[in-house]
């Protein structure tokens, strides 16, 4: 599964759910769904993709487990050794055998679920793990959450006249913080490049152990940007080289894209209201100038 | 007591327009309880408030099922067969809809029950604001309908405002909208009901096993048939004159509201659609247009 044309036709995630028009986080798990095909069982943190099924509905095709916000890769856990017992016990033929996926999203991936995440890693779990990246607590109102970038607008960090930066801290990088527990594979996708992200998922497939995905995930609503232009902003973010596509096997690293020439991440940062502060009433050059010299800074040691 | 029900879409601000009506008649002195239904509602989505008004302590907890004021802010919801819009109205039941058509038709098309009032505030909103946010306006004339003064309604939609940090003159023109909302209605004879004070009385519950905290559904995907079509006022449209079969927009839906046919073209399911327009966009041969959904 290379090519867009590869994609099955069938789906896997129904219509009909209660979530937001254009969310990039349903996208990312509906490809997600169909790659790895009918023989999953979704393990869903508390989050957006949580409200995906809400009783006696669900969009889901296959298995679906919802479990507490710190919980999921835990909970993970527990399916699979239960799978495992009954595989061995002959009570689940191997062909029915299935695909273990957590699907969470940043706040739960970055901040509570953070140790379970670890614990699964370091247990060599073998699981699928999408993280969708929106970069703030989407379900109760755009607050901030550890993965939620330098000088963006939230709801506990809107700009005030004396903090008119946003949010003050950094994106915490769960790439690196995965990396260093040596799982077998670790990719960062987007949304603008599915091809890219199907071709990682089947590449994933041949992995035993965790296989871990961190998705940029637009959020029309807590980013402030037209559902329509979704994409565009997704394929804007890796443009600028704010969102690098890259994956870690076994730790080692290569960048699935890699751009002589980046755009200025002005252009990524405009397209979002989340970011207006930064542009007026008054521009703020320094936040900008900070923000565009850290993801210089990434790619300064970038060589493939 | 008076309970009160508010339906309406997400991004309209029906729970604003809720907590200053209640605002309002907790300025005036009475006990009241108001409160948004929480749950997966997102921008275009059903969304509903509460609203219960009392002259002693309300001790009624949860949804109004039979309000005695029905205030339905899209009448799209009354179409929506997932969405039990006129759950527990009776012939005495007020019920308000935001349309532009006559009380008359409104009745008669959807089969409501009751004392039918009808305006149109989405227009006012448009006016007014110049988008189609019309808690303002809900708040004015749910706060006149039951017999509220102005002067509180005022007060708590200056407070609701502040808090959403909405001030000046866009704070002017919702304090506008609302005037005008309150002062098209005249104040209903005889809204009560709805609701009951309930003393306080504590209940055995029998020992269920885990089983009956572990729900499942065997009925995969069943989402799929969920009318979501009326999230949007447009709706994308094929020209397969123009279409090259190149599935990008089947790719990009989110909501799989696009399938491949036999002959390989994409075809739209309008039940399906919420109108995120990101294949209108990402069609590279500009193949999709946007059209007005007609109601
Ligand atoms: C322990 C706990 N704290 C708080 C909540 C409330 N809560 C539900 S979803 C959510 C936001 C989760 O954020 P994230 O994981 O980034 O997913 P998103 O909402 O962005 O999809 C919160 C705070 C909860 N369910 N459990
Ligand atoms: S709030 Fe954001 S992440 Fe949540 S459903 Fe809406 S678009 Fe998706
Ligand atoms: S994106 Fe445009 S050209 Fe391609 S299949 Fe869809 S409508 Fe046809
Ligand atoms: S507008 Fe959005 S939901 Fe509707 S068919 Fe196009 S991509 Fe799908
Ligand atoms: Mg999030």
């Amino acid at each position: 599964m290379t090519t867009l044309r590869d994609l099955p036709l069938d789906e896997s995630l129904a219509s009909g759910s209660l979530l937001c028009a254009g969310c990039g986080g349903v996208l990312l798990t509906r490809i997600f769904e169909k790659v790895l095909g009918p023989k999953t069982v979704t393990v869903n943190a508390a989050g957006c993709m949580s409200m995906l099924s809400v009783f006696p509905f669900t969009p889901f095709r296959s298995s679906w487990f919802y479990v507490a916000m710190a919980s999921a890769p835990a909970a993970a856990q527990g399916i699979r050794d239960a799978l495992d017992i009954l595989l061995k016990k002959g009570r689940v033929a191997k062909e029915d055998d299935l695909k273990v996926v957590v699907v969470t999203g940043d706040g739960a991936a970055a901040d509570i679920g953070l140790q379970a995440t670890s614990g699964a890693i370091h247990r060599k779990l073998d699981f699928y793990y999408l993280v969708y990246d929106n970069e703030g607590y989407s379900n109760t109102g755009f607050q901030a959450s550890s993965s939620s970038p330098y000088g963006a607008s939230t709801k506990t960090t809107a700009p005030t006249a004396l903090l008119p930066e946003g949010t003050l801290l950094d994106k915490k990088d769960l790439f690196e913080i995965w990396k260093a527990h040596r799982p077998p594979y670790i990719a960062t996708i987007s949304p603008a490049y599915i091809a890219d992200m199907m071709h990682k998922i089947e590449k994933a497939s041949r992995f035993a152990g965790p296989k871990l995905f961190i998705a940029h995930s637009p959020c029309p609503p807590g980013w402030d940007v037209g559902s329509d232009l979704v994409i565009r902003l997704s394929k804007m973010a890796v443009e600028t080289g704010v969102w690098p596509l890259k994956e870690a096997i076994d730790g080692q690293v290569t960048h699935s894209l890699f751009m002589k020439k980046r755009r200025p991440v002005e252009e990524y940062l405009k397209m979002q209201g989340r970011f207006e502060h930064l542009f007026s009433p008054a521009r703020q050059e320094s936040v900008i100038q900070a923000i565009q010299a850290k993801v210089d800074d990434y790619w300064k040691n970038v060589t493939k | 007591m008076i309970g009160v029900r508010l339906a309406g879409r997400g991004g309209q601000g029906i729970k604003s327009a809720a907590h200053v009506v209640g605002t309002a008649a907790f300025l005036a002195g009475r006990h009241v309880q108001d409160q948004p239904l929480y749950g997966a509602e997102r921008r275009g989505a059903p969304v509903t408030a509460f609203i219960r008004i009392s002259d002693k302590p309300v001790l009624d907890r949860g949804p109004v099922h039979e309000p005695a004021l029905l205030v339905i802010a899209d009448e799209s919801l009354l179409d929506d067969r997932s969405f039990d819009a006129l759950e527990g109205t009776t012939g005495n039941t007020a019920v308000f809809v935001n349309t532009s058509k006559s009380a008359g038709h409104v009745a008669s098309t959807y089969g409501v029950a009751g004392r039918l009032i009808t305006a149109d505030l989405s227009r006012m909103a448009e006016e007014a604001l110049e988008k189609p946010v019309v808690s303002a306006a809900v708040a004015g004339a749910t706060g006149r309908l039951l017999g509220l003064d102005w002067s509180d309604i005022e007060q708590a939609l200056v407070l609701e405002l502040k808090d959403i940090r909405v001030e000046g003159e866009e704070q002017e023109r919702n304090l506008e909208l609302a005037k005008k909302a309150y002062g098209s209605f005249a104040p209903l004879e005889k809204v009560e009901g709805g609701a009951q004070v309930v003393e306080q009385t504590f209940i055995e519950l029998a020992y269920h096993g885990p089983e009956a905290s572990t729900c499942s559904v065997v009925s995969p995907g069943n989402t799929r048939g969920r009318d979501v079509g009326a999230w949007s006022r447009l709706k994308p449209v094929i020209n397969y004159d123009e279409c090259t079969r190149c599935r990008i927009c089947f790719v990009y839906c989110p909501d799989s509201a696009i399938t491949i046919g036999s002959d390989d073209f994409p075809v739209i399911d309008y039940n399906a659609c919420k109108g995120c327009d990101i294949c209108y966009t990402e069609c590279p041969v500009k193949a999709i247009s946007l059209v007005r959904r007609e109601k």
